[in-house]
This record gives C-alpha cells, sequence and structure tokens, in this order.
C-alpha cells in the first residue's frame, strides 16, 4: 500500500517542492489535535493536498493537548476558525483498559467513561466551530498477554477497542458532522508489526511507524477530498480482459472468462462484483471499448456476469480513438473529466488517455487482473463521508439522462421536446430530511452555482431555522423519472430587499427551463413576504462561466462588475411576465 | 578504522546536504544539533530514516538515545555494520 501511494506521489511531488511555490487557490484551514506528535502527518498531508490543488493551513495543538485544546479551545485555536478539525489519536490515548477479571459491568463503564471523554470534546469542538470533524478510531495493540482472551473476554484489550471502535461508528450516523478515519483497518492492510515503530514511538512519540504515515496521510486526504466534494463521480471500464478474460469479438460471447468456472473468471467475477457495488453507491459506470458494438453487448448478455447492460450508463462500443470515447462520454453524461477515472488493461490505452486527457485519472493497473481491484480500491478515488438518497440511485439519473439525450434528435424543436418530458417540480423550504442532500449540492455544484458559495452541515442547518433566510429547494420529475432535489436558493433578507447567497442547479438539469420556474416561483414568494427589490451576485470561479450571463438573461439591471466578481438587480413589479410555460409547479403543500 | 569512519562520513555526507538543504554544508564527527542550528527534532528524524535507508541499518531506541554527535553516530553505524 505504502509502495503504491509513494509511487503516485513522489514523482509529483518532486515537481511541487516542499512549500510548494505554485499558489493554490483553494485554502483550507485544518486543525490537527493530536495525542501523539504530528508534525510528520502534517507534512505529509500538506504534500498531498499541494498534489490536489489545496493549500492547506495548518493549527497543531500542542503535544498531547487535543483532549483539553478540544474540550477548552484555545484563543490561538478559536482565532484560527478551523474549517476541518482532524483528532490524532490512538490506541496509545487509552488512558485505562479493563483489569484482567473485571465483570461485564465494569467494563460496560469503562467503555462509557472512554467514549465520553471522546464525545465531549467532539461535542465542545462542534458547539465552537461549526466545522466537521474528522477522529481516528483505535488500531489493534501489538501485545497480547492474555493471547486469543484478549479478542474473546469482556476483560480484553482486542475486546474492549472493538467495542470502543463500535461505539465511535455508532455514533458518527448520529453526528453528521463526525466522520471516523478507520486506522485499525489502515494498520490491518499494512500489518500491525508495521505500523508499529518502537524507536519511532519512544523517541519521538509517534504512535506509528515513519511507513506507515503516508498511508495514514492519505486516508485523511482522501476524506477530506470527499467533505469538499471532489471525490470521483464516475468509472469508465474498458472490456476485453479488464473486466472478462479474453477478447469477446474472437472468442465469442461464450468463450470469455467469467464465472466460477475457472480461475481467472473468478478473478473477474470479484472484480465486477466490486464495479457493481460502486455503482450501488452512486459512482457511474461507463463502457469504453475497442469492439464492434453488437459484440461488446453480446459479451455482457453471458449469464455469467455479474454487470449487465443496464448498470452502464452508457457504453462506446466502436474503433475510435479512446480518448475521444471518453471526451464523448463526459459530455453526453456532462461530468467534468477530472471526476473521471479510467481503468483498461492495455498500457496502450492508459498512455494515450494520459497524454490527451491528462485530467482524467488513469491507475496503473498492470496487466494481472487479480491486481486491479488493488490498485483501484488502494487509491480511494470515490470515497464517501455519507451517502445519500441520491447517490444509491444516481446511476439510474445518469442512464435516464441518455434515454433524454437519445430522445432528443427524434424533436426538430427543443421546446417540443422539453414539453414532451412532461416536466413537474415541487419548491419547498429546506426541510430537515433534505438538508443532508442540500449540503451535498452546495458542496459539490460547480458549474450552474452563481456564488460558488460552500456552506456546512450546520450552516444549512442555520439558515434554514433562520427566519431572515428564504430557502428553496427544489426537484424535477419527468416521464423518465425523478431526478432528486436538482436545484437549491437561500436568500438573505434585509427589509424589502433579498440577496442571493446561494443559486444553484445540478448539472443534470440544465437547459430545461428549470432555472426560470425557480425564478418565477422566487418572484411569487417575494411579492408574499413585501419584497422589491432581490440582488444578485456572481462570483467568478474556474467553471461557472455557463451563468456568467444569467442575470442578465433574467432582467437584472448590472450595478458592478469586473473580473472576479458581478452585482446585479432586479426591481420586481406587478408587470412580471412568467418565463417558464414548460414545467408544470406543485407548490408545498 | 579511522578510514572507515572517514568512509561511513562520506556516505552520509549527501543526507546531511538534503535534510538541510545546503549544498556547501560540511560536516565532521564534532557536528551535532549545537553546531548545527537547524539540526531540530524533525531534521532528526529526516536524518535517522535516510540514513537508515541508505545502509539498510535500523537504530534501536537506546542507539538513538545515546547519539550525540556526528562521529557518536558513525560508531554505532560501524557497529551495526560488522
Amino acid at each position: 500500500m505504502n509502495q503504491f501511494i509513494e509511487e503516485k506521489y513522489q514523482s509529483k511531488i518532486k515537481d511541487i517542492e516542499l512549500g510548494s511555490k505554485k499558489r493554490n487557490k483553494n485554502k483550507l484551514r485544518i486543525a490537527i489535535l493530536g495525542g501523539s506528535t504530528t508534525d510528520l502527518i502534517k507534512n505529509n498531508l500538506s504534500e498531498y493536498l499541494a498534489i490536489n490543488n489545496i493549500e492547506g493551513i495548518f493549527f497543531q495543538s500542542e503535544y498531547n493537548q487535543f483532549y483539553f485544546e478540544g474540550i477548552n479551545p484555545s484563543k490561538k485555536l478559536k482565532a484560527f476558525k478551523p474549517q476541518i478539525i482532524y483528532i490524532h489519536s490512538a490506541s496509545a490515548n487509552i488512558e485505562e483498559f479493563p483489569a484482567v477479571e473485571s465483570n461485564l459491568k465494569q467494563v460496560k463503564k469503562l467503555i462509557n467513561k472512554t467514549f465520553n471523554r471522546y464525545k465531549s470534546i467532539w461535542n465542545s469542538l462542534s458547539k465552537e466551530f461549526n466545522c466537521t470533524i474528522i477522529q481516528n478510531n483505535f488500531e489493534y495493540i501489538p501485545f497480547s498477554s492474555l493471547g486469543n482472551l484478549e479478542s474473546s473476554k469482556a476483560y480484553g484489550k482486542i475486546n474492549f477497542i472493538t467495542k470502543l471502535n463500535l461505539k465511535f461508528f455508532e455514533h458518527s450516523n448520529v453526528m453528521k458532522n463526525l466522520v471516523i478515519n478507520d486506522i485499525n483497518l489502515l494498520a490491518a492492510k499494512i500489518g500491525i508489526d508495521k505500523w508499529y515503530d518502537d524507536s519511532f514511538y519512544f523517541n519521538y512519540k509517534y504512535v506509528l511507524s515513519h511507513e506507515a504515515i503516508p498511508v495514514l496521510s492519505h486516508s485523511i486526504l482522501k476524506i477530506i477530498i470527499s467533505i469538499i466534494g471532489k471525490s470521483k463521480k464516475c468509472l469508465v471500464v474498458d472490456f476485453d480482459n479488464t473486466i472478462w478474460g479474453g477478447v469477446v469479438g474472437e472468442v465469442g460471447s461464450k468463450g470469455i472468462e467469467i464465472g466460477s468456472n475457472s480461475p481467472i473468471g473468478e478473478i473477474f467475477l470479484r472484480f465486477q462484483k466490486y464495479i457493481y457495488d460502486l455503482t450501488k453507491k452512486g459512482v457511474v459506470l461507463a463502457g469504453c471499448t475497442k469492439n464492434e458494438y453488437k459484440n461488446a453487448i453480446s459479451g455482457l448478455r453471458n449469464k455469467f456476469n455479474i454487470l449487465k447492460e443496464e448498470d452502464f450508463s452508457i457504453i462506446k462500443a466502436n474503433w475510435k480513438n479512446k480518448a475521444e470515447n471518453i471526451l464523448a462520454i463526459s459530455k453526453q453524461l456532462n461530468i467534468g473529466l477530472d471526476s473521471i477515472v479510467f481503468v483498461d488493461d492495455s498500457n496502450f490505452e492508459r498512455e494515450l488517455v494520459r497524454n490527451q486527457l491528462p485530467m482524467v485519472e488513469v491507475p496503473n493497473i498492470g496487466d494481472e487482473p487479480e491486481k486491479y481491484i488493488f490498485h483501484i480500491d488502494r487509491a480511494k478515488y470515490f470515497e464517501n463521508v455519507s451517502l445519500s438518497k441520491e447517490d444509491f440511485s444516481r446511476s439510474s439519473y445518469y442512464k435516464t439522462n441518455v434515454k433524454r439525450e437519445s430522445e432528443k434528435v427524434r424533436f426538430k424543436n427543443y421546446n417540443e421536446y422539453l414539453a414532451s418530458l412532461k416536466m413537474k417540480t415541487i419548491f419547498k423550504k429546506f426541510k430537515k430530511e433534505d438538508i443532508n442532500r442540500i449540503t451535498q449540492l452546495v458542496n459539490k455544484t460547480n458549474q450552474f452555482n452563481l456564488t460558488v458559495k460552500r456552506l456546512n452541515l450546520e450552516e444549512v442547518i442555520n439558515i434554514s431555522k433562520h427566519s431572515n433566510f428564504l430557502t428553496i429547494a427544489g426537484n424535477l420529475k419527468d416521464k423518465f423519472g425523478d431526478n432528486g432535489l436538482v436545484t437549491i436558493f437561500i436568500g438573505k433578507i434585509k427589509k424589502q430587499t433579498i440577496d442571493i447567497v446561494v443559486w444553484l442547479m445540478s448539472c443534470r438539469v440544465f437547459n430545461r427551463n428549470l432555472e426560470f420556474a425557480l425564478f418565477d416561483y422566487l418572484i411569487s414568494q417575494c411579492k408574499n413576504k413585501g419584497i422589491s427589490t432581490i440582488c444578485g451576485n456572481y462570483i467568478k470561479s474556474k467553471k461557472n462561466f455557463i451563468v456568467k450571463d444569467f442575470y442578465k438573461t433574467l432582467g437584472f439591471n448590472k450595478v458592478k462588475s469586473n473580473k472576479t466578481e458581478g452585482k446585479w438587480e432586479y426591481k420586481i413589479t406587478n408587470k412580471y411576465v412568467k418565463k417558464n410555460k414548460i414545467i408544470k409547479i406543485t407548490n408545498e403543500k | 578504522m579511522k578510514n572507515k569512519k572517514e568512509e561511513i562520513l562520506k556516505m552520509i555526507q549527501p543526507v546531511f546536504c538534503k535534510v538541510f538543504n545546503n549544498k556547501n554544508l560540511k560536516i565532521n564527527s564534532n557536528s551535532s544539533p549545537l553546531t548545527i542550528s537547524k539540526w531540530d527534532s524533525l531534521a532528526q528524524i529526516h536524518l535517522i530514516i535516510s540514513i537508515e535507508r541508505l545502509l539498510k541499518i535500523k537504530f534501536s531506541v537506546s542507539d538513538l538515545a545515546s547519539i550525540k554527535n556526528v562521529g557518536e553516530m558513525i560508531d554505532v553505524i560501524i557497529a551495526k555494520k560488522k
């Protein structure tokens, strides 16, 4: 694992130089509260963040002060205003293990005591900072004087750690801003004996070895990337010798190696199961293979496949250059190239895509099928800190989107096509059950996003409760299915004026008139509240040029505008004519 | 013995240059955190790890606790290399 990470990053690190000469645009303030020394972890994480174009600004607690800094944050930490807090504790920080022969009740009491110590840290930090907290769980210890009893008996240390970890996990399901970093799994992956290093611990007070630090930092990196919504969204796979053995065009659909009849067939089966599970958690799957289309499909129809045609949002089976195909996939699915991971057994294709589409992540999976899964898994491309209802059904949205696209050509007039979709939307205030999805949209949406304002969960909850804010969340249904919540609006009301804080729309529903429907709805809401002026803000980002002139389209007047932002104003009159005539708006009950 | 010491010194010299980011740095057996101001605990870790990797040895807890300067470090290395 370590070796993999080193291969992947070391070469890039060379160009970047410690401290980074390049000026990174995205700054992130991260507080590390350590139960042991954290300098090397901080440095390592900082390098990894720099590779991902994030400039980490760090605060480190004094040595082993994580508890006190947690329950009673210092002035320095308060002034630092962390956006993410990472609590780096480990089994070495467990103050007390059960005495041998303690009874169940005593052990339970000790578990609660230890757990509550951490809970009080999380509660205090959440109250003070409103930010995401990443918390290590506890790794198994390298020595077991009780042998197997360490695991089987309640007073055993492994048993104790297991229960404590379970409590951490359970609590992270209740406390939405708490993310557990599973160091127990990380240690298991590289081996507990490698995870620990005595001279490193006794001399420098590191609770993990030099070798384990990149593994830890990489895990933290991936959690952070997921928190800020930069995890990969789409997996593009080749077919022949990537998801099954053999070349279907040559050996026929029955001749490919898939299924439990042969070791190779089983390896591909395992790989397909892994990919299938990815699609179930919301990763969009696409196929890209050099094949006659009908051959590729016949291969997929081999009954031993776990991956079926319908698991793919789109399949490009032709003889075109794969970079061209991936570009087309990206356009058709409206997923950025930087959100795509491409997997192919052929070094030639990998190199080609790497060269022509450097934004696409192309792991070096080698040519041994049993190793593919490790290369993809270890890179943690698709890390999620949580999954929403929309994640679970994302693949189907994209798939129906491709259907919608293919229907488009049947209609000469685009509006005629839109009308045929029989679209419906419901606009409502932010509801408790939607808060997670809303937060996700606020942090992930890049293109149709006028202000690119990011908000964390607590901020969204606060806004939803505050009467000074007008909030709108809208879904979009059509004859192909429900797209779920796809558009969000937040406005701050100041007397007769409303200031646009957030206005965004998922790229899945571009060019469907939903933005106009929302504006109509906004106008009616404003009239109800006696608001006469709408102030439109536009903050330019790398990806939101699509909405550069959006306010103008709506009829706003420019107040001021420069290279990085624009301010616009709209006066509401009684003569307002509705802009959307296509989507049926159902008002909130 | 003296040759051996000089040989090791030559081998680890580039490590010091790299860790302290100074091409012209020349170390001798008296070099220590007292003579090199940038030699803090973080630099110490970098030095130790780099030397361990370079010479394929592993310092023990007590080795590290006892080493006061480059000369003593070289003595430990020679003992380990035997």
